[in-house]
């Protein structure tokens, strides 16, 4: 197990080079001259060569590439070119208010998610577990940027029950997280439901039964345990998903967070921020999945890979 | 190994759980396959759904009461009535017909975006499980690289330096999410590879190639079918959010996405303009998981590919 790990400790290590390397590149595909949007159009041409000259953005790729990384090894993204700042700063600033909205939807989301499914595997082929099924294919089809859409329209428009935008109250933070919440909680109740039922029908479980358990102990202290460890994987991965998820929210509810940086930045084609807010999320998510990896490996003796 | 010989008794579809049976589902005819998806209620509800959408795509310019570009003037942003069913925008285009026209731009989108995520991720999926060795840890480390952004986000990013626009959009989405594709055909090649016939063909000196075309991708025929039911309805909401958020399909053409981002500044005054199309996506959506649903239980009653 131990080599298993080591070797996926090592494959991450290419891995997190080329996820540097493209999203150095995304800069380089661009059309249009980032120098030429900062300064503007009536600036002089010897005014954007100095400048240019003045970033380093007249040397080889491979310099300017090296260069770059060496500068974000030590935590410097560049500046902004829309805010004219650290493009850390502005990413640091915007952080607490996405991990706000993110954990809380994911908690919900989770919980939720896990108690659904459960349910719907233990009252397998009732009415309950149709409709739960139903429900959660409803759920995870739905398209967030309408679902928030529609919680405005109903919960902040009609009803006038949630503010509309605004990230002071606590209140504001229902629309958001709801919006975020509901259709991971429908993929999750159906793969908690699968992972159970599949649990359910194992050999051990019927011998758990057969020695007369009590039911109860049976789920709890048998299936459970196994069917959660896919589950746990998953949510380890979905983690940075949920900021991705996150650009939509944001940008509907107004929400300062990373996301709406995000879209803000595409907008604007403010690439340094693009890069920065690319690069955390990318590597977040590598080390989610190296994490997922080690719990699976943790909570799962039969595992034998690699 | 080969277990196809009875058919097999008919077990509620609707269970998805394993069924009792040997380490693999056993082969049927196609026929049987069909049968069972005609009985599994979810599927047929979805298949139901999705021919009315495929049959709105195909008859739009017979069933739209109005051209999805003609403005009325004296309508802008009608509530829906006998003259607009489901009323009209704020050029006072009727909304209706503009739904139906973006039936086909949706399930096109959808169907093409599949179509490159399967031309990229299955020849590298195949490379990967059947040569193994460096070849797979170099795929596998490319199939990792991208799966590290979130896809809406990388495409965003992708359109962004590409510009906006259908082709564009079709692009991103596809190269940001193959990645199921290569991993699962890499998994299932891997499996295959090892069964005896494989084996015996290897050992009778067949090449690469033959072995590939005449033993692996037949078997392989049914992960991808799933796979592809699978992507589907992914691929058509986010087609839809990209749309929406600016950075797919550009107006006037009548996308569903960006008919709801336009009604969007009108949600107090004129919410149908947002309130439909949004309903067309889900609507979509749901037929194709419901399809997907079905397919994977009969195809795949293991649900070796639920984590995707």
């Amino acid at each position: 197990m131990h080599i298993y790990l080591f070797q996926r400790l090592l494959l991450s290590i290419p891995v997190v080079l080329g996820v540097s390397l493209l999203v150095f590149a995304i800069l380089f595909l661009s059309p249009g001259d980032p120098v030429r949007t900062m300064v503007g159009l009536r600036a002089s041409e010897e005014r954007v060569q100095e400048i240019r000259a003045q970033l380093g953005l007249d040397r080889p790729l491979l310099v300017q590439y090296g260069r770059w990384l060496g500068r974000v090894v030590q935590g410097d993204l560049g500046i902004s070119i829309a805010a004219k700042r650290p493009v850390i700063h502005l990413i640091g600033e915007q952080i607490p208010f996405t991990l706000r909205l993110t954990l809380v939807a994911f908690a919900l989301s989770t919980l939720a998610g896990i108690g659904l499914g459960m349910l719907a595997a233990i009252k397998q082929h009732t009415w309950l577990d149709t409709l739960i099924t139903y429900l959660s294919v409803f759920w995870f089809s739905m398209p967030g940027f309408w679902l928030g859409l529609m919680l405005v329209l109903v919960f902040g428009l009609q009803l006038r029950w949630a503010p509309l935008s605004g990230y002071q109250s606590p209140g504001a933070l229902v629309l958001p997280v709801l919006t975020l919440a509901l259709p991971q909680m429908g993929s999750l109740a159906r793969l908690v439901r699968n992972e159970m039922l599949e649990v359910l029908h194992e050999d051990y479980i019927r011998t758990a039964r057969a020695k007369g358990q009590h039911p109860i102990w049976v789920f709890l202290h048998h299936a459970l345990p196994n069917a959660l460890i896919p589950v746990v994987v998953l949510l380890t991965l979905s983690l940075p998903w949920l900021l991705g998820g996150a650009v939509i929210v944001e940008t509907i509810f107004a929400w300062p967070g990373v996301g709406r940086l995000m879209y803000q930045a595409l907008m604007q084609k403010d690439f340094p921020v693009v890069q920065g807010i690319l690069l955390i999320i990318a590597i977040s998510t590598v080390l989610a999945n190296l994490l997922g990896d080690i719990l699976t490996a943790l909570l799962d003796p039969r595992i034998h890979r690699a | 190994m080969i277990t196809s010989t009875a058919p097999a008794p008919q077990e509620p579809t609707e269970q998805a759980g394993p069924l009792p049976m040997p380490d693999r589902p056993a082969r049927r005819p196609w026929q049987t396959d069909l049968r069972r998806l005609w009985r599994h209620r979810a599927a047929l509800v979805g298949l139901l759904i999705l021919g009315a959408i495929t049959m709105a795509a195909l008859l739009a310019p017979y069933l739209a009461p109005y051209p999805y570009d003609a403005q009325h003037l004296d309508f802008i942003r009608a509530a829906p009535s006998e003259r607009f069913l489901l009323g009209t925008d704020s050029l006072g285009r009727d909304l209706l017909s503009r739904l139906l026209y973006g039936a086909r731009i949706a399930l096109l989108v959808a169907l093409i975006v599949v179509v490159i995520e399967l031309v990229v991720g299955v020849p590298l999926g195949i490379l990967a499980g059947y040569f193994g060795r460096r070849l797979d840890v170099a795929i596998a480390i490319l199939t990792d690289i991208v799966w590290a952004f979130p896809p809406l986000v990388l495409a965003m990013a992708v359109i962004a330096t590409v510009g906006a626009g259908l082709f564009q959009a079709v692009i991103a989405i596809a190269l940001v999410s193959w990645v199921p594709f290569a991993r699962v055909t890499r998994a299932k090649v891997m499996s295959i590879r090892q069964r005896e016939y494989v084996l015996a063909s290897m050992a009778m000196g067949s090449s690469h190639a033959h072995i590939i075309r005449h033993h692996i991708l037949p078997n392989l025929l049914p992960t991808l079918l799933v796979l592809v039911t699978l992507t589907l309805p992914s691929a058509l909401l986010m087609a839809a959010a990209l749309s929406f958020l600016g950075f797919g399909v550009q107006p006037p053409t009548p996308e569903w996405g960006s008919m709801l981002n336009e009604g969007r500044n009108y949600m107090q005054d004129a919410p149908w303009i947002s309130t439909f199309p949004g309903l067309a996506i889900l609507l979509t959506a749901i037929g194709f998981n419901l399809l997907s649903d079905g397919i994977r239980d009969i195809f795949d009653p293991k649900q070796t590919y639920k984590n995707l």
